[in-house]
């Protein structure tokens, strides 16, 4: 486990890695940043040092109400951390390009995976552990204790939020295959991570009086589910009251449903990560570009005209009549316009986005002898003109 | 004298099409084997399941008489595998890199250190050794990677276009390297494009294509095969694949 190639070792890697990311990641001079994170440990010690006052006042009873609130609070708190995870997962796949030397390592893979997900559930709950541990630091000062619990009530939640996301990675890997699972665990996740905001915008466009009603309904409706003392769902909520039976029993479930989550989702890693570098299966491409390919020079060229305008519609405003020349070409053009050079002028029609492609084309050999006529019968003309 | 790779029946497809089929490989220990073939011929793909890196449909794979496929981590410990495009992670130092490398493959620093050392100043990186690899020229990276790949000196490496986009220089750095290693006992199998690298430097060559093998030997045998002395392993290269592809 400590020497090369255990657990620590992978996770120490992968922390280091995850730090220095981090540090790139950040512009901005050394002193900007120092006075940044100065400013930031010191709002979240004074943030903290209230928040654990006010909840020191606060004698901690496991009521439909209270709890009601602390599982409310935590539920929102899973759903972010959810959507963090599934993102992270799907881009742990795809994104690294490490995977072929980890898996062709003696590592085993049950130990590449666990780290990796354990990684992953590390970056994920960092940031709400330290606004936890921002409170919990200043508790023992108040007497809070009884809040104690909060901490790893919050940890248990990042672990189980993690697991819930790699069983879900693996669901859409299963039904929608590699290629899909990108985008659609991408729409999921902000799906999930903005669903609590979006739940509580729907009261904003209804009137004054129903607003308050809806807002009454979606409390009514939570507090009773998360706040019931008997039920499993409250498990969480009861675990943040304080270092109890319930924070062992939380604390069994969210590691064993992490186990689980990460032994499932390693025995199909090696077969997902193959179909991920392009080795699956492959099928016909079939897009508008493809046909347009098999069927031509010039609805290649069309093609691809449109497909830079709809991607940088600014070139619209650099070229004006880039739209209406290509409304006028696209399926109308013809080659015959010979007496006027036409086919270095279908040439030009066709390249009115973007004018550097020109050599690409003309290393394009159905088109390189048709420009360089076009262009001869030009200069041939500004000659006739000059004489 | 157990073979350092040894490959029987090998099929892997893909869907319909079949990349690797039924293929029968032997290198010897302390050789060193040249396959090669035109693209999507099969060579990454046989690579790839020789390292455990996918599963191949039917066949088995011994490295130095440990089976891949059952006894993945035995084989793995015996071999290095240096891709095309080596990933190499950005915000690590060529050192830190090859001590994660080391860790991978369960050497410990004190053993690695002198190692590292003497590759990076042999593959003239010494005094990169503490720069994040991220600004490193393709040719730097190449070499990192190759030094992380012999780190832990594996009894049999196979690099899957080394030379690709090298300069001369470079080139003739990892060709050195590869030659030394062979003089020390070690195996190595290595694709490539470049039929000059394999004439000159490969004991032996096996030429692949549909994923199988049209024709193995030295140099002089596949001449033989060609029905030419003088022939060289361009025009034998060129008459089994173009007859293969007929």
């Amino acid at each position: 486990m400590f020497g090369p190639g255990g657990v620590l070792f992978l996770l120490s890697h992968e922390m280091l890695l995850t730090w220095r990311n981090f540090r790139a990641s950040g512009k901005g001079r050394h002193v900007r940043r120092a006075v940044f994170y100065t400013f930031l440990t010191a709002a979240l010690g004074f943030g903290g040092y209230w928040a654990a006052r006010f909840l020191s006042e606060i004698t901690p009873e496991p009521n439909v109400m209270t709890l009601g609130i602390i599982g409310g609070a935590l539920t929102i708190l899973f759903s972010l951390m959810l959507s963090q995870a599934l993102m992270l997962i799907t881009e742990s796949l795809y994104q690294r390009g490490d995977l072929d030397l980890l898996l062709a390592s003696p590592v085993p893979l049950w130990r590449v995976v666990l780290v990796r997900m354990s990684a992953i559930a590390i970056n994920v709950g960092l940031f709400y552990l330290i606004l936890v541990v921002a409170v919990c630091v200043w508790l023992p000062f108040f007497g809070g204790w009884a809040w104690i619990g909060f901490a790893p009530a919050v940890l248990l939640l990042t672990l189980f939020a993690t697991a819930i996301a790699l069983v879900l990675a693996r669901i859409l890997f299963a039904v929608i295959g590699p290629k899909n699972t990108r985008v659609v665990a991408q729409i999921l996740g902000s799906l999930i991570g903005a669903a609590f905001f979006i739940a509580s915008q729907v009261p904003r466009f209804s009137e004054n009086e129903s607003r308050a009603r809806a807002m009454q309904d979606i409390f009514n409706a939570i507090v009773p589910v998360v706040g019931n003392p008997s039920s499993p769902l409250s498990l969480p909520a009861r675990a943040a009251f304080g270092l109890n039976a319930d924070l062992a029993i939380w604390a069994a479930i969210a590691v064993i449903a992490f186990l689980l989550a990460v032994w499932w989702y390693a025995a199909g890693f090696s077969r997902d990560a193959a179909a991920i570098a392009g080795l699956g299966q492959r099928r016909k491409i079939n897009t508008r570009a493809a046909r347009a390919m098999r069927s031509g020079v010039r609805a290649t060229l069309v093609s691809k005209e449109w497909r830079l305008l709809r991607r940088d519609p600014l070139l619209l405003v650099a070229n004006p009549s880039a739209a209406a020349l290509l409304r006028a070409t696209h399926g109308r053009v013809r080659i015959a316009d010979q007496r006027r050079g036409g086919e270095s002028l279908l040439l030009r029609r066709h390249c009115v986005c973007v004018r550097a492609d020109r050599d690409i084309l003309r290393g394009q050999p159905c088109l390189a002898h048709r420009l360089c006529r076009g262009r001869t019968r030009s200069h041939r003309q500004r000659a006739r003109l000059s004489r | 004298m157990t073979n350092a790779l040894s490959v029987r029946a090998l099929t892997k497809k893909f869907g319909a099409k079949t990349a690797v089929d039924a293929l029968d490989l032997d290198i010897r220990a302390g050789e060193l084997y040249a396959l090669l073939g035109p693209n999507g011929a099969g060579k990454t793909t046989t690579l790839r399941m020789v390292t455990g890196l996918l599963k191949p449909d039917s066949g088995s794979i011994h490295v130095f008489g440990a089976d891949v496929i059952n006894d993945p981590i035995a084989a793995k410990r015996q071999l290095a595998w240096l891709p095309d495009e080596p990933a190499l992670y950005d915000k690590l130092t060529a050192w830190e890199y090859l001590e994660f490398i080391a860790g991978l493959w369960g050497v410990d620093a004190k053993t690695a250190a002198p190692r590292a050392e003497e590759l990076l100043k042999f593959l003239g990186l010494w005094d990169n050794r503490d720069e994040r690899t991220e600004g490193f020229s393709r040719g730097m990276k190449q070499k990192t990677a190759l030094a992380g790949a012999l780190i832990h000196d594996p009894k049999l490496l196979m690099l899957d276009e080394p030379l690709t986009g090298l300069d001369a220089a470079v080139a003739r750095q990892v060709k050195d390297l590869l030659q030394q290693r062979v003089k020390s006992g070690g195996s190595v199998i290595l694709t490539t494009h470049i039929l000059d690298v394999a004439e000159r430097l490969a004991d032996r060559i096996g030429i692949i294509q549909g994923g199988k093998l049209l024709a193995e030997g030295t140099l002089t045998e596949l001449r033989g095969r060609a029905g030419g002395d003088n022939a060289t392993l361009e025009d034998v290269y060129l008459q089994l694949v173009g007859a293969g592809a007929a």
